[in-house]
């Protein structure tokens, strides 16, 4: 498999296999300049593109990428939750399905995964913010064993700072403000991100 | 700066590696969200960052925000204020410090901004007064929040600064454009008066002045007289030949353009009135059928209108000096005055009084008035090039003409403008000289006289040609001719005047038509043998034979005598 074939771009800036990002940004409108060029490059290199998105972005998403090539589109209900409830068992499954289907049959060599979790501010509580933490630790642990680049989501017009510094400390690299931030101390349980 | 936090262990105890670990990991969380609040937030999504952040660095909550607000320190997000709270705070004087907390608990109050310009504070409590990395992290977020809100401040100062300018700027850009409009408006206006002055200065006329209006305006330009006729044409597609409205039509036009102060549209034209002195000299007219003209060119129009009402008026005014100083020339030769003089006048009127002259008289039927006799006249030598000064008496127009003269063409073309022939002419004897100029004038008058009172009034007269009335005199030694007449005709006068009739005019008219029965019958409207009746009368009361040469030929002297003496003067 060529070299270029495995690369990744996020805004200009050259992403790894196993890099797991936490992307801050600031309403839709910025999100879309920076998502849709990510996933629309992936389409064009030939990689399997998973986009867990908002509610009702299944057919718009797919519409402005031209809904061509290795695309799957899956909205809350299909990946973080189960009838309205979270459910990271569920988002782990469909996970596996997927690299089952592309990177691990061979049909791409390269996958890119981004999550919107947009979602999570309708049920914010004290509760939720370690499972969320959590789920990213294990994302950081599980996209290592595949040639995958996972970028997470998160709305700063949506989230605060009881959000933003878990997130933070659980990234190994994080975006914002078009920049790359990266954080060699993230920590690796959800114990030592969340104070309780 | 903040006093250090009381109870704070100097020898701090070794810490495990995962302990540095998160520290550093927190620092990175508050360096994000120090990111975050220095992205042109407003101040308050800043503190919003501020306090969310507070649960996730350490085990203290947000007790209250505190924002000075022209000078007081007020609840921020509205809330009531805490009068206590509020005092503790002032006490700290924009330090960080302490403050006691009702439920026994730890209670800080974090300083935004410096003592020389408090932002206001950021409270934070907890059951237990943390640790010292954990109020390191506290006072790191609120020095970063502080610096933010500075921040946002300026930001916001600074978009005051742009909107004011942005606003002045706008301001200006009218202005200039307001202003560039105006000199744009000022250069065109400049650059029409400029050209039709120069078009008038140049001497022009009437012709210069529609050319400038017409490059001026882009438009064909016409200057009509007041009755419609064509003065001067600029520009393309001129009509030939040229409308000229009926009278009427062009009497309400005018009326029209004269009821407003501006030019006015009349169908493809815009037209403007030279009206000095409320008279209406001439018209003039922008041929517009596309309806192009804007402002600049009516302004064009309006402006060449003006300078055009002063030409005309300035032509009128030299023509009317002229004609009077004619007038006056004409009327003092007339009296009789010196030859230098009279020398003078004429050569500064144009006119070469030198070389013969002939002094006309023309009186034409009262239907006509004098004035347009004269005007008439004037047209009529001009066009015969005969040279004349002209001048103008009651009942009659005199003309001094130079040089050989055609008499009956001159009556011709008088009674072609005149409309009729009703009209007779006499001319004066030849002036050598100004001094002679009184007697032709007398002689054409006399030979106009004679001429009127003929069997055919309408033509010419030279008093050369007057013959026997040459010497026929009404003036002073005059008893031997009315002698003469009452020799020969007195028995008929008495009769004429004691019976009331008109036997010496019957036997003038018989004389003059060489007694022929038809023609004199015919000539006094009477029948033949009427005629035949009032000879007989004639030849009994007169006792002369009207058959004998020689009475005959003294009947007829006497006759035309009685006439000339008869004449009212």
């Amino acid at each position: 498999m060529p070299e270029t074939t495995m690369a990744a771009t996020l805004g200009g800036v050259s992403l790894d296999a196993g890099d797991h990002l936490c992307v801050f940004y600031r309403g839709q409108e910025e999100r879309d300049r920076l998502l849709l060029p990510f996933l629309a490059e992936g389409l064009r290199a030939g990689h399997a593109v998973l986009y867990l998105g908002r509610e009702g972005e299944k057919d718009t998403i797919a519409a402005r990428l031209g809904g061509r090539g290795n695309l799957e589109i899956g909205e809350p209900e299909d990946g973080h939750l189960r009838d309205g409830r979270y459910s990271p068992e569920d988002l782990f499954e469909r996970l596996d399905d997927w690299v089952a289907r592309t990177l691990s049959s061979g049909a791409a060599p390269f996958g890119r995964t981004a999550g919107d979790m947009s979602w999570a501010s309708r049920l914010m509580s004290p509760g939720l913010v370690p499972e969320l933490v959590g789920e990213e630790i294990a994302v950081t642990r599980w996209l290592r064993q595949y040639p995958l680049v996972v970028l997470c989501l998160y709305d700063l017009d949506l989230f605060g700072g009881e959000l933003i510094i878990p997130m933070v400390k659980a990234h190994p690299k994080v975006w914002m403000a078009g920049t790359l931030v990266e954080n060699p101390y993230y920590l690796r349980s959800t114990e030592s991100v969340v104070r309780r | 700066m903040s006093p250090e936090m009381p109870g704070t262990k100097s020898d701090e105890p070794e810490r495990p590696d995962d302990w540095w670990r998160e520290q550093l990991s927190n620092l990175y969380g508050l360096f994000v969200v120090s990111m975050m609040m220095f992205d042109g937030r407003d101040p308050d999504d800043i503190l919003r960052l501020a306090t969310t952040s507070l649960p996730a660095l350490c085990a203290c909550t947000l007790d209250s925000v505190y924002l000075r607000v022209e000078e007081v320190l007020a609840p921020a997000h509205g809330d009531r204020p805490d009068p206590v709270l509020v005092e503790a705070l002032v006490s700290l004087d924009g330090h960080s410090g302490p403050i006691p907390a009702a439920d026994g608990g730890w209670r800080w109050a974090m300083a935004l901004g410096s003592p020389a310009e408090l932002l206001g504070y950021l409270v934070v409590c907890s059951a237990d007064a943390p640790s010292a990395d954990e109020f390191f992290l506290v006072k790191a977020l609120a020095q970063q929040t502080s610096g933010a809100l500075a921040s946002a401040r300026l930001h916001q100062r600074e978009r005051e600064q742009s909107a004011a300018l942005l606003a002045l700027n706008t301001e200006l850009q009218t202005l200039n454009g307001r202003l560039s409009t105006t000199v744009a408006r000022l250069e065109k206006q400049t650059e029409v008066l400029e050209r039709l002055s120069e078009a008038t200065a140049s001497g022009a006329g009437e012709a210069g002045i529609v050319l400038a209006l017409h490059e001026l305006t882009g438009l064909p330009a016409v200057v009509e007289d007041r009755f419609g006729n064509l003065l001067a044409w600029a520009g393309p597609d001129r009509p030939d030949p040229y409308p000229k409205a009926v009278a009427h039509r062009r009497e309400g036009l005018l009326r029209q353009a004269a009821a407003v102060p501006h030019p006015i549209r009349v169908q493809s034209r815009v037209i403007s009135l030279a009206k000095p002195r409320q008279e209406v000299l001439g018209v003039v007219a922008l041929v517009d059928p596309r309806h192009a003209a804007g402002d600049q060119e009516v302004f064009a129009l309006e402006y060449a209108t003006t300078v055009l009402a002063l030409e005309l008026s300035h032509q009128r005014s030299l023509a009317e000096a002229e004609l009077r100083l004619r007038r006056d020339l004409v009327d003092d030769l007339i009296a009789g005055t010196d030859e230098h003089s009279a020398y003078a006048r004429a050569d500064a009127l144009g006119h070469d009084l030198r070389g013969p002259h002939h002094v006309v008289v023309v009186k034409w039927s009262r239907t006509q008035t004098d004035d347009a006799v004269a005007s008439a006249a004037a047209g009529t030598v001009g066009a015969l090039q005969l040279p004349s000064l002209i001048s103008r008496r009651a009942g009659s127009v005199v003309l001094l003409a130079h040089g050989s003269l055609d008499g009956d063409g001159l009556h011709r073309a008088l009674a072609e403008k005149l409309g009729g022939t009703a009209g007779a002419i006499g001319i004066g004897g030849r002036c050598r000289g100004p001094t002679d100029v009184p007697r032709s004038y007398s002689e054409a008058v006399r030979a106009a006289d004679v001429r009127r009172d003929s069997r055919s009034p309408d033509g010419v007269t030279s008093y050369d040609q007057l013959g026997l009335y040459r010497i026929l005199d009404t003036g002073a030694g005059s008893g031997a001719v009315e002698e003469f007449v009452q020799e020969w005709l007195g028995e008929l006068l008495a009769y004429d005047h004691r019976k009331n009739t008109d036997l010496v005019h019957t036997l003038s008219q018989y004389l003059e038509c060489g007694g022929n029965y038809d023609e004199t019958a015919a000539a006094l409207l009477i029948h033949r043998s009427t005629l035949r009746y009032r000879l007989g009368r004639i030849r009994k009361i007169g006792g002369h034979d009207l058959n004998d040469v020689d009475d005959r030929l003294n009947l007829h002297v006497a006759t035309r005598a009685w006439q000339v003496l008869q004449r009212p003067e």
